[in-house]
């Protein structure tokens, strides 16, 4: 037996979605259906054998707005089961229109997960990060279908090879053939070579072998690609860069941003301290897309990585309060998610 | 690492395939120019129902990567 319950009530409204009778009701699964309710962007299912609820068969699943209904499934027989259908409201639009992406792609997000990326997409818009911003990637999802989409915009909505590990913690590339492609061009897309950033979240500790890269792109000499090493040896993010500075570095564990604001420099920063800020002359970038989990170079993919990623961006130089302030978002992200490091 | 080992004309035939609207196929050489592809069991689970399935059939063989390209000169900041 099958007994959908009132809608509860949503974040800003006070009466929530209506849930309607369940239909399609077989042996182990059955549909569960709601009205519309005006505004919502996404729904909230609870699927419980207590009418109270006091324990979850399904909890919190998000099913996104315009749907009204959600098959069950992985049920018992013979037993009873209770739904409940929650609205949410005054989701920031551009979260949103993210959760729309990786839906409408096939993909599907937790609650928390849901939950998470809406409370950074706020803190970067509080504190003037959003702006700068060509492409995030966080890394939610744990199917190529959500990860490769870009939170920003629906602009760069990358692609992965074979090769990869999704899973709830982040992505993990194979170190031999796997890379995700973000088909940002740093000559195109990236605003000016005085002015750009990458960002890269690590959960590996890991010794890098001296030709391993995160990410980036290069030709010839010009760099602009990520390089993360430790243990005796070095770190460098060289952004729109014809010459090598690097910084010392003792962990590749953390929130890796490399960031220029100026024609002279490019602050390396882990965990959004400074860890030095070599002198690295700009000079004009590639025209080859931006790989994550190997490197560019002129076209043909090489330098392939095995570090677990669980967050990237592109975009705009950012200054040391920026920086520190992205490193405080990202990173509540992370724990919101269980993920951090 | 053990991968699929590939004849040229296999690769000619799969590389840089969409095996959906997010994932393509990427095979490698080795150090002796013989092409490997590399799949997990969640790749298998991505290829099903796809026309590259019997890329999971192909014999396997160990791979020995080609060195990668170096990175730039080091210049350690004292």
């Amino acid at each position: 037996m099958i007994l959908a319950s009132h809608g509860i009530i949503g974040s800003q409204i006070a009466l929530g979605p209506v849930a309607t009778a369940a239909t399609g009701v077989g042996i182990t699964s059955f549909t569960a259906n709601w009205n519309t309710y005006t505004g919502a962007q996404y729904y909230l299912l609870d699927v419980s054998t207590s009418s109270s609820f006091s324990t979850f068969v399904y909890q919190d699943q998000v099913v996104l707005a315009p749907t009204t209904s959600y098959v069950v499934i992985g049920l018992t027989e013979n037993t009873t089961y209770y739904y409940r259908v929650r609205a949410a409201l005054g989701v920031d639009e551009d979260a949103a229109a993210f959760f729309g992406r990786v839906y409408t792609a096939g993909g599907a997000l937790s609650y928390t997960e849901v939950s998470a990326t809406e409370t950074l997409v706020s803190s970067l818009k509080a504190n003037s990060l959003w702006t700068p911003m060509k492409a995030i990637y966080p890394m939610v999802g744990a199917s190529a279908a959500a990860c490769s989409q870009n939170l920003k915009s629906s602009s760069f909505t990358g692609t992965f090879t074979s090769g990869w590990t999704f899973a709830s913690t982040g992505v993990t590339p194979n170190g031999t053939s796997a890379y995700f492609n973000t088909t940002l061009v740093p000559s195109t897309n990236i605003s000016s070579q005085n002015s750009n950033h990458l960002s890269f979240y690590s959960r590996s500790s890991q010794i890098g072998s001296a030709t391993m890269g995160e990410m980036g792109s290069y030709a010839g000499t010009s760099y602009f690609h990520s390089h993360i090493r430790y243990s005796g040896d070095l770190y460098y993010m060289l952004l729109a860069a014809g010459s090598v500075g690097t910084v010392s570095n003792n962990t590749s564990l953390g929130f890796f941003n490399g960031s220029r604001i100026n024609s002279t420099n490019v602050n390396h920063l882990r965990n959004g301290v400074s860890l030095g800020n070599p002198l690295i002359a700009s000079v004009a970038m590639n025209s080859y897309s931006i790989s994550i989990g190997a490197l560019n170079n002129s076209g043909i993919i090489s330098n392939y990585s095995t570090k677990e990623c669980a967050f990237a961006s592109i975009g705009d130089g950012l200054t040391d309060t920026q920086a520190s302030n992205f490193y405080t978002a990202v990173q509540a992200f992370q724990t919101t998610l269980s993920r951090n490091v | 690492m053990i991968g699929y080992i590939l004849t040229q004309e296999q690769y000619d035939q799969v590389q840089g395939q969409f095996i959906n609207p997010y994932q393509f196929i990427n095979c490698v050489q080795d150090i002796n120019d013989v092409w490997f592809f590399f799949g997990n069991e969640q790749d298998k689970e991505a290829f099903k129902d796809t026309e590259y399935m019997w890329l999971f059939d192909l014999p396997q063989g160990e791979y020995i990567p080609k060195p990668s390209p170096p990175f730039p000169h080091d210049n350690r900041i004292q």
